[in-house]
Protein backbone atom coordinates (compact mmCIF):
# COMPACT_ATOMS: atom_id res chain seq x y z
CA UNK A 1 0.00 0.00 0.00
CA UNK A 2 2.52 2.61 -0.99
CA UNK A 3 0.95 3.86 -4.15
CA UNK A 4 -1.49 6.70 -4.01
CA UNK A 5 -3.56 7.32 -7.06
CA UNK A 6 -5.71 10.35 -7.69
CA UNK A 7 -4.02 12.19 -4.85
CA UNK A 8 -5.51 9.86 -2.27
CA UNK A 9 -3.07 8.81 0.39
CA UNK A 10 -3.82 5.63 2.26
CA UNK A 11 -2.98 6.38 5.83
CA UNK A 12 -3.91 3.00 7.24
CA UNK A 13 -2.28 -0.30 6.52
CA UNK A 14 -4.95 -2.96 6.40
CA UNK A 15 -2.81 -5.26 8.50
CA UNK A 16 -1.73 -2.61 10.98
CA UNK A 17 -4.56 -3.47 13.37
CA UNK A 18 -2.76 -6.65 14.15
CA UNK A 19 -3.99 -10.19 13.81
CA UNK A 20 -7.52 -11.46 13.70
CA UNK A 21 -10.16 -11.34 11.01
CA UNK A 22 -12.03 -8.10 10.24
CA UNK A 23 -15.31 -9.96 10.23
CA UNK A 24 -16.04 -13.19 12.00
CA UNK A 25 -19.40 -14.89 11.65
CA UNK A 26 -20.33 -17.89 13.76
CA UNK A 27 -23.59 -19.89 13.44
CA UNK A 28 -25.56 -16.82 12.39
CA UNK A 29 -29.30 -17.47 12.32
CA UNK A 30 -32.06 -15.04 11.41
CA UNK A 31 -35.77 -15.68 11.85
CA UNK A 32 -38.33 -13.06 10.93
CA UNK A 33 -41.42 -12.67 13.13
CA UNK A 34 -40.11 -15.30 15.55
CA UNK A 35 -42.84 -16.96 17.58
CA UNK A 36 -45.64 -15.66 15.39
CA UNK A 37 -47.84 -17.40 12.86
CA UNK A 38 -45.94 -15.83 9.95
CA UNK A 39 -42.55 -16.89 11.31
CA UNK A 40 -40.00 -17.30 8.53
CA UNK A 41 -36.46 -18.57 8.83
CA UNK A 42 -34.30 -16.60 6.39
CA UNK A 43 -30.86 -17.77 7.50
CA UNK A 44 -30.35 -21.15 9.16
CA UNK A 45 -26.66 -21.37 9.92
CA UNK A 46 -23.92 -19.27 8.39
CA UNK A 47 -20.28 -19.18 9.52
CA UNK A 48 -17.26 -17.65 7.81
CA UNK A 49 -14.44 -15.20 8.35
CA UNK A 50 -13.14 -12.29 6.32
CA UNK A 51 -9.48 -11.30 6.62
CA UNK A 52 -8.23 -7.75 6.38
CA UNK A 53 -7.87 -6.58 2.79
CA UNK A 54 -9.90 -9.44 1.39
CA UNK A 55 -12.58 -9.12 -1.27
CA UNK A 56 -15.35 -11.61 -0.53
CA UNK A 57 -18.43 -12.07 -2.68
CA UNK A 58 -21.60 -13.74 -1.45
CA UNK A 59 -23.71 -15.46 -4.10
CA UNK A 60 -26.79 -17.63 -4.00
CA UNK A 61 -30.08 -18.24 -5.77
CA UNK A 62 -32.63 -15.43 -5.60
CA UNK A 63 -34.46 -15.44 -2.31
CA UNK A 64 -31.48 -17.03 -0.58
CA UNK A 65 -31.46 -14.34 2.09
CA UNK A 66 -28.38 -12.56 0.72
CA UNK A 67 -29.62 -9.10 1.55
CA UNK A 68 -30.83 -10.25 4.97
CA UNK A 69 -27.39 -11.67 5.66
CA UNK A 70 -25.71 -8.42 4.63
CA UNK A 71 -28.02 -6.42 6.86
CA UNK A 72 -27.24 -8.72 9.79
CA UNK A 73 -23.49 -8.49 9.12
CA UNK A 74 -23.47 -4.71 8.91
CA UNK A 75 -25.40 -4.28 12.14
CA UNK A 76 -28.57 -2.98 10.49
CA UNK A 77 -30.57 -6.02 11.61
CA UNK A 78 -30.33 -7.89 14.91
CA UNK A 79 -29.42 -11.57 14.74
CA UNK A 80 -31.75 -14.22 16.11
CA UNK A 81 -28.80 -16.27 17.34
CA UNK A 82 -25.11 -16.77 16.68
CA UNK A 83 -22.46 -14.08 16.55
CA UNK A 84 -21.11 -11.57 14.06
CA UNK A 85 -17.94 -9.87 15.29
CA UNK A 86 -16.49 -6.80 13.62
CA UNK A 87 -12.81 -6.40 14.54
CA UNK A 88 -13.46 -8.74 17.44
CA UNK A 89 -16.47 -6.93 18.90
CA UNK A 90 -20.16 -7.75 18.69
CA UNK A 91 -22.32 -5.12 16.98
CA UNK A 92 -25.12 -3.30 18.75
CA UNK A 93 -25.62 -1.13 15.69
CA UNK A 94 -23.62 -0.26 12.58
CA UNK A 95 -20.01 0.29 13.71
CA UNK A 96 -18.35 3.59 12.80
CA UNK A 97 -15.70 1.92 10.68
CA UNK A 98 -18.21 0.11 8.48
CA UNK A 99 -19.57 1.40 5.18
CA UNK A 100 -22.53 0.12 3.20
CA UNK A 101 -23.33 0.76 -0.46
CA UNK A 102 -26.92 -0.09 -1.32
CA UNK A 103 -28.29 -1.30 -4.63
CA UNK A 104 -30.78 1.53 -4.84
CA UNK A 105 -28.45 4.50 -5.19
CA UNK A 106 -31.28 6.82 -6.21
CA UNK A 107 -32.86 6.37 -2.80
CA UNK A 108 -29.65 6.03 -0.78
CA UNK A 109 -28.28 9.39 -1.90
CA UNK A 110 -30.22 12.20 -0.26
CA UNK A 111 -31.94 14.02 -3.14
CA UNK A 112 -32.20 17.24 -1.11
CA UNK A 113 -28.42 17.53 -0.76
CA UNK A 114 -25.92 18.35 -3.49
CA UNK A 115 -23.27 15.76 -4.33
CA UNK A 116 -20.60 17.33 -2.13
CA UNK A 117 -23.01 17.78 0.76
CA UNK A 118 -24.06 14.14 0.44
CA UNK A 119 -20.43 13.05 0.69
CA UNK A 120 -19.81 15.48 3.55
CA UNK A 121 -22.56 14.01 5.76
CA UNK A 122 -20.45 11.25 7.37
CA UNK A 123 -17.56 13.71 7.69
CA UNK A 124 -19.68 16.23 9.55
CA UNK A 125 -20.85 13.49 11.89
CA UNK A 126 -17.18 12.77 12.60
CA UNK A 127 -16.52 16.46 13.23
CA UNK A 128 -14.04 16.85 10.36
CA UNK A 129 -13.45 20.59 9.92
CA UNK A 130 -14.67 22.41 6.83
CA UNK A 131 -11.37 22.67 4.98
CA UNK A 132 -10.52 19.03 5.52
CA UNK A 133 -14.05 18.11 4.50
CA UNK A 134 -13.82 19.97 1.22
CA UNK A 135 -10.44 18.42 0.51
CA UNK A 136 -11.70 14.92 1.29
CA UNK A 137 -14.79 15.38 -0.90
CA UNK A 138 -12.59 16.37 -3.83
CA UNK A 139 -10.27 13.43 -3.20
CA UNK A 140 -12.95 10.77 -3.15
CA UNK A 141 -14.76 12.24 -6.16
CA UNK A 142 -11.48 12.01 -8.06
CA UNK A 143 -10.94 8.48 -6.74
CA UNK A 144 -14.26 7.31 -8.20
CA UNK A 145 -13.55 9.04 -11.51
CA UNK A 146 -15.94 11.93 -11.12
CA UNK A 147 -14.71 15.42 -11.71
CA UNK A 148 -16.44 18.64 -10.90
CA UNK A 149 -19.95 17.45 -10.02
CA UNK A 150 -20.00 18.55 -6.38
CA UNK A 151 -22.54 21.32 -6.87
CA UNK A 152 -24.98 19.16 -8.79
CA UNK A 153 -27.76 17.04 -7.33
CA UNK A 154 -27.83 13.21 -7.39
CA UNK A 155 -30.88 13.01 -9.64
CA UNK A 156 -29.14 15.15 -12.25
CA UNK A 157 -26.55 12.40 -12.80
CA UNK A 158 -26.79 9.09 -14.65
CA UNK A 159 -27.29 5.86 -12.67
CA UNK A 160 -23.66 4.85 -12.97
CA UNK A 161 -22.48 8.27 -11.80
CA UNK A 162 -24.89 8.18 -8.86
CA UNK A 163 -23.50 4.83 -7.73
CA UNK A 164 -19.99 6.29 -8.02
CA UNK A 165 -21.11 9.08 -5.69
CA UNK A 166 -22.53 6.52 -3.25
CA UNK A 167 -19.17 4.70 -3.31
CA UNK A 168 -17.34 8.00 -2.82
CA UNK A 169 -19.52 8.81 0.19
CA UNK A 170 -18.78 5.39 1.70
CA UNK A 171 -15.05 5.87 1.13
CA UNK A 172 -14.98 9.42 2.48
CA UNK A 173 -14.69 8.32 6.10
CA UNK A 174 -12.26 5.53 5.22
CA UNK A 175 -14.11 2.53 6.65
CA UNK A 176 -12.20 -0.66 7.39
CA UNK A 177 -14.97 -2.80 5.98
CA UNK A 178 -17.27 -1.97 3.09
CA UNK A 179 -20.47 -3.93 2.47
CA UNK A 180 -22.03 -3.72 -0.97
CA UNK A 181 -25.52 -5.02 -1.67
CA UNK A 182 -25.95 -5.78 -5.39
CA UNK A 183 -24.27 -2.45 -6.07
CA UNK A 184 -24.17 -2.78 -9.85
CA UNK A 185 -27.49 -4.53 -10.46
CA UNK A 186 -29.31 -1.39 -11.60
CA UNK A 187 -26.89 -0.12 -14.24
CA UNK A 188 -26.28 -1.13 -17.85
CA UNK A 189 -23.66 -3.73 -18.81
CA UNK A 190 -20.90 -1.36 -19.92
CA UNK A 191 -21.27 0.82 -16.82
CA UNK A 192 -21.24 -2.34 -14.78
CA UNK A 193 -17.83 -3.36 -16.12
CA UNK A 194 -16.51 0.14 -15.46
CA UNK A 195 -17.80 0.11 -11.89
CA UNK A 196 -16.37 -3.37 -11.25
CA UNK A 197 -12.92 -2.15 -12.31
CA UNK A 198 -13.43 1.00 -10.28
CA UNK A 199 -14.15 -0.90 -7.09
CA UNK A 200 -11.11 -3.15 -7.59
CA UNK A 201 -8.90 -0.10 -8.05
CA UNK A 202 -10.41 1.68 -5.06
CA UNK A 203 -9.95 -1.41 -2.94
CA UNK A 204 -6.22 -1.31 -3.69
CA UNK A 205 -5.97 2.43 -3.10
CA UNK A 206 -7.83 2.49 0.18
CA UNK A 207 -6.91 -0.95 1.46
CA UNK A 208 -10.51 -1.49 2.40
CA UNK A 209 -11.93 -4.95 3.04
CA UNK A 210 -15.02 -5.60 0.90
CA UNK A 211 -17.95 -7.97 1.27
CA UNK A 212 -20.16 -7.79 -1.81
CA UNK A 213 -23.47 -9.53 -2.35
CA UNK A 214 -24.43 -10.31 -5.95
CA UNK A 215 -26.61 -12.69 -7.92
CA UNK A 216 -24.22 -12.39 -10.85
CA UNK A 217 -21.75 -15.27 -10.75
CA UNK A 218 -19.45 -13.77 -13.40
CA UNK A 219 -19.20 -10.63 -11.32
CA UNK A 220 -18.40 -12.61 -8.19
CA UNK A 221 -15.60 -14.53 -9.91
CA UNK A 222 -14.19 -11.40 -11.50
CA UNK A 223 -14.09 -9.41 -8.27
CA UNK A 224 -13.54 -11.83 -5.42
CA UNK A 225 -10.65 -13.41 -3.61
CA UNK A 226 -13.16 -15.88 -2.21
CA UNK A 227 -16.78 -16.59 -3.08
CA UNK A 228 -19.24 -17.74 -0.43
CA UNK A 229 -22.07 -19.76 -1.95
CA UNK A 230 -25.34 -19.77 -0.06
CA UNK A 231 -28.05 -22.42 -0.31
CA UNK A 232 -31.68 -21.47 -0.94
CA UNK A 233 -33.47 -20.08 2.14
CA UNK A 234 -33.15 -20.85 4.98
CA UNK A 235 -29.54 -20.18 4.00
CA UNK A 236 -26.51 -22.18 4.87
CA UNK A 237 -23.01 -21.90 3.47
CA UNK A 238 -22.86 -24.41 0.67
CA UNK A 239 -19.23 -23.92 -0.19
CA UNK A 240 -16.51 -21.31 0.01
CA UNK A 241 -14.62 -21.10 -3.27
CA UNK A 242 -11.16 -19.53 -3.44
CA UNK A 243 -10.66 -17.54 -6.65
CA UNK A 244 -7.05 -18.04 -7.70
CA UNK A 245 -7.11 -15.70 -10.68
CA UNK A 246 -4.14 -13.42 -11.34
CA UNK A 247 -4.25 -9.79 -10.18
CA UNK A 248 -4.68 -7.08 -11.27
CA UNK A 249 -7.68 -8.29 -13.17
CA UNK A 250 -8.97 -6.87 -16.41
CA UNK A 251 -12.29 -7.46 -18.07
CA UNK A 252 -10.85 -8.63 -21.40
CA UNK A 253 -8.05 -10.85 -20.07
CA UNK A 254 -9.54 -12.26 -16.87
CA UNK A 255 -12.90 -13.16 -18.34
CA UNK A 256 -11.29 -15.10 -21.20
CA UNK A 257 -9.05 -17.04 -18.81
CA UNK A 258 -9.75 -20.79 -18.79
CA UNK A 259 -9.63 -20.78 -15.02
CA UNK A 260 -12.33 -18.09 -14.98
CA UNK A 261 -14.59 -20.30 -17.07
CA UNK A 262 -13.95 -23.29 -14.84
CA UNK A 263 -14.68 -21.36 -11.64
CA UNK A 264 -17.76 -19.87 -13.21
CA UNK A 265 -18.97 -23.32 -14.22
CA UNK A 266 -18.37 -24.72 -10.75
CA UNK A 267 -20.24 -21.84 -9.05
CA UNK A 268 -23.09 -22.04 -11.50
CA UNK A 269 -23.57 -25.72 -10.66
CA UNK A 270 -23.50 -24.94 -6.94
CA UNK A 271 -26.05 -22.13 -7.23
CA UNK A 272 -28.47 -23.86 -9.58
CA UNK A 273 -28.37 -27.31 -7.96
CA UNK A 274 -31.21 -27.58 -5.49
CA UNK B 1 -46.38 23.35 -25.82
CA UNK B 2 -48.36 26.59 -25.48
CA UNK B 3 -45.98 29.51 -25.35
CA UNK B 4 -45.72 31.55 -22.18
CA UNK B 5 -47.03 34.81 -23.61
CA UNK B 6 -50.10 33.13 -25.08
CA UNK B 7 -50.82 31.48 -21.74
CA UNK B 8 -50.65 34.80 -19.92
CA UNK B 9 -52.79 36.45 -22.64
CA UNK B 10 -55.43 33.73 -22.21
CA UNK B 11 -55.51 34.24 -18.45
CA UNK B 12 -55.84 38.00 -18.75
CA UNK B 13 -58.49 37.52 -21.45
CA UNK B 14 -60.67 35.32 -19.25
CA UNK B 15 -60.25 37.76 -16.37
CA UNK B 16 -61.32 40.72 -18.50
CA UNK B 17 -64.23 38.71 -19.90
CA UNK B 18 -65.48 37.89 -16.40
CA UNK B 19 -65.34 41.58 -15.44
CA UNK B 20 -67.17 42.54 -18.63
CA UNK B 21 -69.87 39.94 -17.96
CA UNK B 22 -70.31 41.32 -14.46
CA UNK B 23 -70.70 44.84 -15.86
CA UNK B 24 -73.23 43.75 -18.51
CA UNK B 25 -75.33 41.70 -16.07
CA UNK B 26 -75.45 44.41 -13.40
CA UNK B 27 -75.91 47.38 -15.76
CA UNK B 28 -78.77 45.72 -17.68
CA UNK B 29 -80.52 44.83 -14.44
CA UNK B 30 -80.30 41.03 -14.82
CA UNK B 31 -78.64 41.13 -11.40
CA UNK B 32 -80.72 43.07 -8.90
CA UNK B 33 -79.34 46.55 -8.25
CA UNK B 34 -80.18 46.17 -4.54
CA UNK B 35 -77.66 43.40 -4.06
CA UNK B 36 -75.18 43.77 -6.92
CA UNK B 37 -73.32 46.96 -7.69
CA UNK B 38 -71.86 47.42 -11.18
CA UNK B 39 -68.32 46.34 -11.85
CA UNK B 40 -67.23 49.89 -12.62
CA UNK B 41 -68.63 51.33 -9.40
CA UNK B 42 -67.01 48.53 -7.39
CA UNK B 43 -63.66 49.03 -9.07
CA UNK B 44 -63.82 52.76 -8.52
CA UNK B 45 -64.73 52.13 -4.86
CA UNK B 46 -61.76 49.80 -4.66
CA UNK B 47 -59.54 52.42 -6.25
CA UNK B 48 -60.71 54.96 -3.72
CA UNK B 49 -60.21 52.57 -0.80
CA UNK B 50 -56.70 51.67 -1.88
CA UNK B 51 -55.80 55.28 -1.14
CA UNK B 52 -57.24 55.23 2.38
CA UNK B 53 -55.43 54.37 5.57
CA UNK B 54 -58.44 52.37 6.88
CA UNK B 55 -58.16 49.73 4.20
CA UNK B 56 -54.47 49.11 4.76
CA UNK B 57 -55.00 49.03 8.52
CA UNK B 58 -57.70 46.39 8.01
CA UNK B 59 -55.43 44.40 5.68
CA UNK B 60 -52.71 44.66 8.31
CA UNK B 61 -55.00 43.42 11.08
CA UNK B 62 -56.23 40.50 9.02
CA UNK B 63 -52.71 39.52 7.95
CA UNK B 64 -51.38 39.89 11.47
CA UNK B 65 -54.01 37.54 12.87
CA UNK B 66 -53.39 35.15 10.05
CA UNK B 67 -49.57 35.19 10.33
CA UNK B 68 -49.44 34.83 14.10
CA UNK B 69 -52.09 32.12 13.98
CA UNK B 70 -50.06 30.27 11.35
CA UNK B 71 -46.95 30.63 13.48
CA UNK B 72 -48.62 29.32 16.65
CA UNK B 73 -50.74 26.60 15.04
CA UNK B 74 -48.03 25.62 12.56
CA UNK B 75 -45.24 25.59 15.15
CA UNK B 76 -47.27 23.45 17.53
CA UNK B 77 -48.29 21.11 14.71
CA UNK B 78 -44.68 20.57 13.65
CA UNK B 79 -43.54 19.83 17.22
CA UNK B 80 -46.51 17.64 18.17
CA UNK B 81 -46.62 15.93 14.76
CA UNK B 82 -42.89 15.12 14.86
CA UNK B 83 -43.12 13.65 18.35
CA UNK B 84 -46.15 11.57 17.42
CA UNK B 85 -44.55 10.53 14.14
CA UNK B 86 -41.44 9.28 15.89
CA UNK B 87 -43.25 7.06 18.37
CA UNK B 88 -45.47 4.36 16.98
CA UNK B 89 -47.05 3.85 20.39
CA UNK B 90 -47.86 7.53 20.88
CA UNK B 91 -49.18 7.71 17.33
CA UNK B 92 -51.50 4.74 17.83
CA UNK B 93 -52.74 6.13 21.14
CA UNK B 94 -53.40 9.66 20.02
CA UNK B 95 -54.55 9.32 16.41
CA UNK B 96 -58.24 8.54 17.17
CA UNK B 97 -58.58 11.76 19.17
CA UNK B 98 -56.91 13.78 16.42
CA UNK B 99 -59.10 12.22 13.73
CA UNK B 100 -62.19 13.28 15.69
CA UNK B 101 -60.95 16.78 16.45
CA UNK B 102 -59.89 17.23 12.84
CA UNK B 103 -63.46 16.76 11.67
CA UNK B 104 -64.81 19.42 14.03
CA UNK B 105 -65.17 22.49 11.80
CA UNK B 106 -63.20 25.37 13.26
CA UNK B 107 -66.27 27.58 12.82
CA UNK B 108 -68.09 25.41 15.35
CA UNK B 109 -65.48 26.54 17.88
CA UNK B 110 -66.15 30.21 17.12
CA UNK B 111 -68.91 30.73 19.72
CA UNK B 112 -66.65 29.23 22.36
CA UNK B 113 -63.76 31.44 21.29
CA UNK B 114 -65.99 34.52 21.42
CA UNK B 115 -67.19 33.63 24.93
CA UNK B 116 -63.65 33.16 26.16
CA UNK B 117 -61.81 35.95 24.34
CA UNK B 118 -64.50 38.33 23.10
CA UNK B 119 -64.13 40.19 19.79
CA UNK B 120 -60.36 40.39 20.09
CA UNK B 121 -57.16 39.57 18.27
CA UNK B 122 -56.69 36.65 20.68
CA UNK B 123 -59.99 35.20 19.53
CA UNK B 124 -58.84 35.46 15.92
CA UNK B 125 -55.50 33.86 16.76
CA UNK B 126 -57.20 31.04 18.61
CA UNK B 127 -59.55 30.31 15.73
CA UNK B 128 -56.79 30.35 13.10
CA UNK B 129 -54.38 28.28 15.21
CA UNK B 130 -57.05 25.75 16.13
CA UNK B 131 -58.30 25.45 12.57
CA UNK B 132 -54.93 24.74 11.00
CA UNK B 133 -53.40 22.76 13.86
CA UNK B 134 -55.23 19.46 13.40
CA UNK B 135 -54.96 18.90 9.66
CA UNK B 136 -51.35 20.11 9.70
CA UNK B 137 -50.45 17.82 12.60
CA UNK B 138 -51.74 14.84 10.67
CA UNK B 139 -49.76 15.94 7.64
CA UNK B 140 -46.59 16.26 9.75
CA UNK B 141 -47.13 12.80 11.28
CA UNK B 142 -47.46 11.24 7.84
CA UNK B 143 -44.42 13.15 6.64
CA UNK B 144 -42.22 12.08 9.55
CA UNK B 145 -43.33 8.48 9.11
CA UNK B 146 -42.72 8.59 5.37
CA UNK B 147 -38.92 8.37 5.60
CA UNK B 148 -37.83 5.94 2.90
CA UNK B 149 -36.44 2.68 4.40
CA UNK B 150 -33.28 2.97 2.30
CA UNK B 151 -32.80 6.53 3.56
CA UNK B 152 -33.32 5.27 7.13
CA UNK B 153 -30.69 2.54 6.63
CA UNK B 154 -28.31 5.02 5.04
CA UNK B 155 -28.69 7.43 7.96
CA UNK B 156 -27.91 4.58 10.34
CA UNK B 157 -24.82 3.53 8.37
CA UNK B 158 -23.55 7.12 8.23
CA UNK B 159 -24.12 7.47 12.00
CA UNK B 160 -26.58 10.33 11.49
CA UNK B 161 -28.46 10.45 14.80
CA UNK B 162 -30.47 12.66 17.14
CA UNK B 163 -31.06 16.28 16.20
CA UNK B 164 -28.81 16.01 13.15
CA UNK B 165 -30.96 13.16 11.91
CA UNK B 166 -34.04 15.34 12.30
CA UNK B 167 -32.45 18.13 10.29
CA UNK B 168 -30.64 16.10 7.64
CA UNK B 169 -33.09 13.24 7.11
CA UNK B 170 -36.49 13.55 8.80
CA UNK B 171 -37.39 17.14 7.99
CA UNK B 172 -36.41 16.99 4.29
CA UNK B 173 -38.26 13.65 3.95
CA UNK B 174 -41.35 15.20 5.51
CA UNK B 175 -40.99 18.47 3.60
CA UNK B 176 -43.28 17.60 0.66
CA UNK B 177 -46.08 16.69 3.10
CA UNK B 178 -45.33 19.74 5.18
CA UNK B 179 -45.38 22.06 2.16
CA UNK B 180 -48.77 20.82 0.97
CA UNK B 181 -50.12 21.04 4.52
CA UNK B 182 -48.83 24.58 4.98
CA UNK B 183 -50.15 25.77 1.63
CA UNK B 184 -53.63 24.45 2.45
CA UNK B 185 -53.35 25.77 6.01
CA UNK B 186 -52.42 29.24 4.72
CA UNK B 187 -55.62 29.44 2.68
CA UNK B 188 -57.74 27.98 5.49
CA UNK B 189 -56.12 30.29 8.01
CA UNK B 190 -56.97 33.34 5.96
CA UNK B 191 -60.59 32.26 5.63
CA UNK B 192 -60.77 31.69 9.39
CA UNK B 193 -59.21 35.09 10.10
CA UNK B 194 -61.86 36.79 7.95
CA UNK B 195 -64.61 34.74 9.60
CA UNK B 196 -63.35 35.73 13.05
CA UNK B 197 -63.78 39.34 11.92
CA UNK B 198 -66.99 38.96 9.96
CA UNK B 199 -68.86 36.90 12.53
CA UNK B 200 -66.76 37.32 15.63
CA UNK B 201 -66.34 41.07 15.21
CA UNK B 202 -62.57 41.29 15.54
CA UNK B 203 -60.97 44.21 13.71
CA UNK B 204 -59.88 43.57 10.11
CA UNK B 205 -61.18 43.17 6.55
CA UNK B 206 -64.07 40.95 7.64
CA UNK B 207 -65.34 43.57 10.03
CA UNK B 208 -65.06 46.13 7.22
CA UNK B 209 -67.31 43.99 5.04
CA UNK B 210 -69.82 43.70 7.89
CA UNK B 211 -69.78 47.45 8.55
CA UNK B 212 -70.24 48.27 4.87
CA UNK B 213 -73.13 45.82 4.64
CA UNK B 214 -74.86 47.38 7.65
CA UNK B 215 -74.42 50.86 6.18
CA UNK B 216 -77.04 50.11 3.50
CA UNK B 217 -77.22 49.97 -0.31
CA UNK B 218 -75.11 53.07 -0.87
CA UNK B 219 -72.11 51.28 0.60
CA UNK B 220 -72.64 48.22 -1.56
CA UNK B 221 -69.71 48.94 -3.92
CA UNK B 222 -67.46 49.38 -0.86
CA UNK B 223 -68.54 46.06 0.53
CA UNK B 224 -67.81 44.34 -2.77
CA UNK B 225 -64.49 46.10 -3.02
CA UNK B 226 -63.53 44.71 0.38
CA UNK B 227 -64.63 41.23 -0.65
CA UNK B 228 -62.40 41.57 -3.71
CA UNK B 229 -59.50 42.56 -1.46
CA UNK B 230 -59.93 39.43 0.68
CA UNK B 231 -59.97 37.36 -2.50
CA UNK B 232 -56.81 39.02 -3.78
CA UNK B 233 -55.17 38.47 -0.41
CA UNK B 234 -55.94 34.76 -0.71
CA UNK B 235 -54.37 34.66 -4.18
CA UNK B 236 -51.26 36.47 -2.94
CA UNK B 237 -50.87 34.21 0.11
CA UNK B 238 -51.35 30.99 -1.84
CA UNK B 239 -49.01 32.24 -4.56
CA UNK B 240 -46.34 33.10 -2.01
CA UNK B 241 -46.54 29.64 -0.47
CA UNK B 242 -46.36 27.96 -3.86
CA UNK B 243 -43.32 30.03 -4.79
CA UNK B 244 -41.62 29.16 -1.50
CA UNK B 245 -42.45 25.49 -2.07
CA UNK B 246 -40.89 25.60 -5.53
CA UNK B 247 -37.74 27.10 -4.11
CA UNK B 248 -37.34 24.89 -1.07
CA UNK B 249 -38.42 21.66 -2.74
CA UNK B 250 -36.51 22.21 -5.97
CA UNK B 251 -34.95 18.77 -5.42
CA UNK B 252 -38.27 16.95 -5.20
CA UNK B 253 -39.70 14.96 -8.15
CA UNK B 254 -42.73 17.22 -8.32
CA UNK B 255 -40.57 20.31 -8.87
CA UNK B 256 -37.46 18.99 -10.63
CA UNK B 257 -38.23 19.67 -14.26
CA UNK B 258 -40.30 22.77 -13.79
CA UNK B 259 -37.65 25.28 -14.74
CA UNK B 260 -36.61 23.37 -17.84
CA UNK B 261 -40.25 22.75 -18.85
CA UNK B 262 -40.91 26.46 -18.49
CA UNK B 263 -38.05 27.31 -20.77
CA UNK B 264 -39.25 25.08 -23.61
Amino acid sequence: MTTSRGGVATDREPTARGSGPVLSVESLRKVYNAGRADEREAIADVSFEVEAGEFVCIVGPSGAGKTTLLRCLSGLLPLTSGTALFEGAAMQRVPEQVGVVFQDYSRSLFPWLSISRNIAVPLKVRKVDRQARERRVREVLTAVGLGDVGKRYPWQLSGGMQQRVAIARALAYQPDLLFMDEPFASVDAQTRFDLEDLILRVRDEYGVTIVLVTHDIDEAVYLADRVIVLSPAPSQVKEIVAVDLAKPRSQAVTRSDERFTALRQHLLELVTAS
Amino acid sequence: MVSGSLRIAARVGVFVLALALWQVLSATGVLSKDSFPTMTSTVSALGHQLGTRELWAAVGQTLQGWALGMLIGGGLAIVVGSLLGYSRFAYRSVIPVIEVLKTVPAIAILPLAIIIFGATMQMKLFLVSFGIFWPLTIQVIYGVRAVDPVVRDTAQVLQVRGLRRFGVVTLPSAAPFLATGLRVAAATGLILAVIAELIGGAAGLGLGVLTAENAGPSELPDMYALILVTGLLGVVVTGAFMAAERRLLHWHESQRNRSSARAS
